[in-house]
C-alpha cells in the first residue's frame, strides 16, 4: 500500500509518516501543495492523507485534482477547522473521511485501513492475525475457525487492537475511538477495563492465544 | 421624576406666581391711577368753590356753617377715602367716597370745604379692567401650556424610542443599532455618540472573538505535533517504567488541553454563528443514538432509562449542535446521578425535558449554565457542557431551564 502525506507541519508528517511506516504501509512526504501535486502525478499512491491548509493553496482545490485523475484513490482530509463546512466541502468534493487536528495517531491508522477495506484493494478482505480473524463485512471475528460471541463494543475494540498491531494504544485512544471525541467522561476508563477482560475471556475460551498485553502506566499493546 | 413634568412643574408653580403678581400690580396701579385723577377732579371742584367763595360773596347755593375752632387752622389740602351713607331706593347703603378736605382763609375768615366724589364707579372699571387682563393672562398661561407639553412630548417622542432601542443592544447579536432621526441637536449629537460607541463596542467584541478562534485554531497544529510525539515515543521499548510514566503523564496533558481547545473553539464557533446549516431532525432519533453511545456508563450505574413522546417529532436544527446539546445532558444526566438512578425523557413537539436522580446542587439553577462551573472538583471535567447547551438554546432562541424537585433534577428546553 502506497500513502501520500501531504501535511505542512514538518513534524506532524514525520511522526504521521514513522506511525504508518510501521504497519504495511509505503510512505511519502509532501510538505508543499506543490510538491503533493508534483509527486502524485508522477507516482501511484492507494492512499492520500491531505491537510487542507497549505501555505501554498487549498488543500479541497488538490483534493479535486486528485479526484480527478485518479478516482480509485482514497482521500482522507486532515484539518484543523472542526467545521461541518469544511467536512462537506470535503465529502462533496469525493473525499472519503475526514479526521480533525489534534487526531491520535492510532485513529488516523485505523480510518486508513478501515479505508483501505472499503476499498478493497487488499485481495483478501478479510483482516487475519495468526489464529484470529475478521470479516469486517459481516462483523463477525473467528478465532480458531470458531466464532467469537462478541458485542458491538468489544469486536470494535478487537478491530481496533489488530489494525494497530504491535502499538501501544493508551485508554484515550481507546475511548475516543470507541464513544467518539465527543464524549465528556473521560475520567471514567473502567469500561475500557471491563470489555478488555471481556473479550479476552473469550479469545481464550477458543484455545486461542491471548495477544493483549497490559504495558505498564501507558494503556495496551496487541501483538506477540 | 420625568424631565417633562419636572418642566411643566417648574412652569406651573412660575405661572401661578407670575398670574397672581401681575393681577395684583395691575390692579393696585389702575387704582393709583384712577384716584390721581379723581383727586385732581376733586381739587379742581374745590377751586371752583373757592372762586364762587371769593367772587360771589355771599354764597348763592351752599349753606355754610359757623363754627369755632378752638387750635389755630393752617392752610390745608387732606385727601382721604371715607365711607359714605347713602340711600338708595330706600335702602340704606355704604358707599365708598373718596373725599378732599381743604380748610382756606378767605376775606379774613376761615373755610372747611370738603368735596367728596363716588368710589364706585371707579372700582368697579378697576375690577372689570384686572378681571378681563387676568383672564387673558391665565388663558395665554394655559395655551402655554398645553403647547409646551404637546411639543416636549414630541421632542422626546424619539429619546425614548432610543432608550428602548437601547435598552435591547445586545453585542452577542452583533447588529449595529439603528437609531430614531431627530430634529433637535442635542438629540442628534447623543445618537451619533452612541452609534459610534456602540459600533466601537461591536468591533472590539467580534475582534475579541475572532482572537480567541484564531488563538484556539493555531493551538491546534502544535498539540497535534505534541500528542502524535508523546504517542511516537510510547511506542519505543527504551524507556524504564517511571520514564513511561511521565511521558504518559505528558501525553495526558495533552489530551486535556486539545479536548479543553476544541470545546472554547466550539463555543466561539456558536458565538460567531458558524453553524448555519439546518437540517429537518428527528429528535427522537438522535437521543436513541446518544443513549446506545453511552449504554456502558448507564449500564455501570445500574441507571433506568425511560423515554416518553408524543409523537415523531421533527426539528429545524444544525445536526451537528443538536448532537451535543443531547451528549451533553445526556452524559450530565448519568454523571450527576446516583447508582440505581433513574433518566426520564419527555420529547413534544413545544419542550423536550431530561430529569435524573441526584443530589441537590451547591449553587444555583442559573449557575449551572455558566462557564467552567463544576458540582465536584475531583471530576475531569471542565464544566463546559451545560455552557455550551446554553449556548447552543440562546442561538436557536430557545428557553432553557432547570428546577430540582423531589430529588430530581429537570432540565427543559422549550423550542
Amino acid at each position: 500500500m502506497k500513502v501520500l502525506i501531504v501535511e505542512d507541519e514538518l513534524e506532524l508528517l514525520n511522526s504521521t509518516c514513522s506511525y504508518l511506516k510501521k504497519g504495511d504501509f509505503v510512505c511519502e512526504k509532501a510538505a508543499t501543495y506543490f510538491e503533493g501535486e508534483d509527486k502524485f502525478i508522477s507516482y501511484k499512491y492507494d492512499i492520500v492523507i491531505l491537510d487542507i491548509n497549505l501555505p501554498d493553496g487549498n488543500g479541497l482545490d488538490l483534493l479535486k485534482f486528485i479526484k480527478e485523475s485518479s478516482p480509485e484513490t482514497g482521500v482522507l482530509i486532515v484539518s484543523a477547522k472542526n467545521s461541518l463546512d469544511d467536512k462537506l466541502k470535503g465529502l462533496d468534493l469525493g473525499a472519503d473521511d475526514y479526521i480533525t487536528k489534534p487526531f491520535h495517531l492510532a485513529e488516523l491508522n485505523s480510518r486508513v485501513n478501515s479505508l483501505i477495506r472499503r476499498k478493497k484493494f487488499a485481495g483478501s478482505k478479510n483482516i487475519v492475525f495468526h489464529e484470529i480473524e475478521i470479516d469486517p463485512d459481516a462483523k463477525i471475528a473467528t478465532a480458531n475457525d470458531k466464532q467469537l460471541d462478541l458485542t458491538k463494543k468489544e469486536y470494535y475494540l478487537l478491530l481496533y487492537f489488530i489494525t494497530n498491531k504491535n502499538r501501544v494504544l493508551t485508554k484515550e485512544a481507546i475511548a475516543e475511538h470507541l464513544w467518539g471525541d465527543n464524549i465528556d467522561m473521560v475520567d471514567n476508563f473502567d469500561f475500557i477495563y471491563t470489555h478488555m477482560r471481556n473479550l479476552r475471556k473469550k479469545i481464550k475460551k477458543t484455545g486461542a492465544n491471548d495477544y493483549l498485553n497490559t504495558i505498564y502506566g501507558l494503556g495496551y499493546k496487541f501483538g506477540d | 421624576m420625568k424631565l417633562i413634568d419636572k418642566t411643566r412643574q417648574t412652569y406651573i408653580i412660575f405661572s401661578i406666581i407670575i398670574f397672581i403678581v401681575s393681577s395684583v400690580v395691575i390692579y393696585f396701579t389702575l387704582n393709583n391711577v384712577f384716584t390721581k385723577k379723581q383727586d385732581q377732579r376733586l381739587k379742581f371742584h374745590k377751586e371752583l368753590i373757592e372762586q364762587k367763595l371769593k367772587y360771589e360773596y355771599p354764597l348763592p347755593i351752599f349753606e355754610v356753617d359757623d363754627f369755632i375752632s378752638e387750635t389755630p387752622i393752617k392752610d390745608t389740602l387732606f385727601y382721604k377715602d371715607t365711607l359714605f351713607l347713602h340711600i338708595v331706593n330706600g335702602v340704606e347703603k355704604r358707599e365708598m367716597y373718596r373725599e378732599l378736605t381743604s380748610i382756606e382763609t378767605l376775606h379774613g375768615k376761615t373755610y372747611e370745604i370738603t368735596t367728596r366724589d363716588s368710589k364706585v364707579k371707579n372700582e368697579d372699571f378697576v375690577l372689570v379692567v384686572t378681571l378681563s387682563v387676568g383672564i387673558v393672562i391665565l388663558l395665554l398661561i394655559i395655551s402655554v401650556y398645553f403647547v409646551n407639553t404637546i411639543m416636549l412630548g414630541n421632542a422626546w417622542l424619539p429619546f425614548y424610542e432610543n432608550l428602548e432601542i437601547l435598552k435591547n443592544f445586545s453585542v452577542e447579536n452583533n447588529k449595529p443599532i439603528h437609531l430614531q432621526n431627530t430634529k433637535i441637536d442635542e438629540f442628534q449629537e447623543l445618537n451619533k455618540s452612541l452609534i459610534k460607541l456602540t459600533n466601537k463596542i461591536n468591533s472590539d467584541y467580534r475582534n475579541l472573538k475572532e482572537f480567541t478562534e484564531n488563538a484556539s485554531h493555531e493551538m491546534q497544529t502544535p498539540l497535534a505535533i505534541m500528542q502524535s510525539k508523546s504517542e511516537i515515543l510510547m511506542q519505543s521499548e527504551n524507556f524504564n517504567r517511571s520514564e513511561s510514566q511521565q511521558i504518559k503523564a505528558i501525553y495526558s496533558a495533552v489530551q486535556r488541553l486539545s479536548k479543553l481547545n476544541k470545546t472554547l473553539l466550539l463555543l466561539s464557533k456558536i458565538d460567531n454563528q458558524q453553524f448555519k446549516e439546518k437540517e429537518s431532525l428527528l429528535i427522537n432519533d438522535v437521543i436513541i443514538k446518544h443513549l446506545d453511545i453511552y449504554e456502558d456508563f448507564i449500564e455501570n450505574k445500574k441507571i433506568t432509562v425511560t423515554k416518553k413522546s408524543t409523537l415523531d417529532v421533527h426539528l429545524d436544527a444544525n445536526p451537528l449542535l443538536f448532537d451535543m446539546i443531547i451528549s451533553n445532558l445526556i452524559s450530565n444526566a448519568i454523571k450527576h446521578n446516583i447508582e440505581n438512578g433513574n433518566i426520564d425523557i419527555l420529547t413534544t413537539d413545544l419542550f423536550m425535558s431530561f430529569s435524573n436522580s441526584g443530589k441537590e446542587l451547591q449553587g444555583s439553577s442559573e449557575s449551572i449554565f455558566e462557564r467552567f462551573k463544576k458540582e465536584s472538583t475531583a471530576s475531569n471535567s471542565f464544566g463546559l457542557g451545560l455552557a455550551i447547551v446554553k449556548k447552543v438554546c440562546d442561538n436557536y432562541n430557545w428557553k432553557i431551564n432547570h428546577s430540582f424537585i423531589e430529588n430530581q433534577h429537570n432540565i427543559t428546553i422549550y423550542f
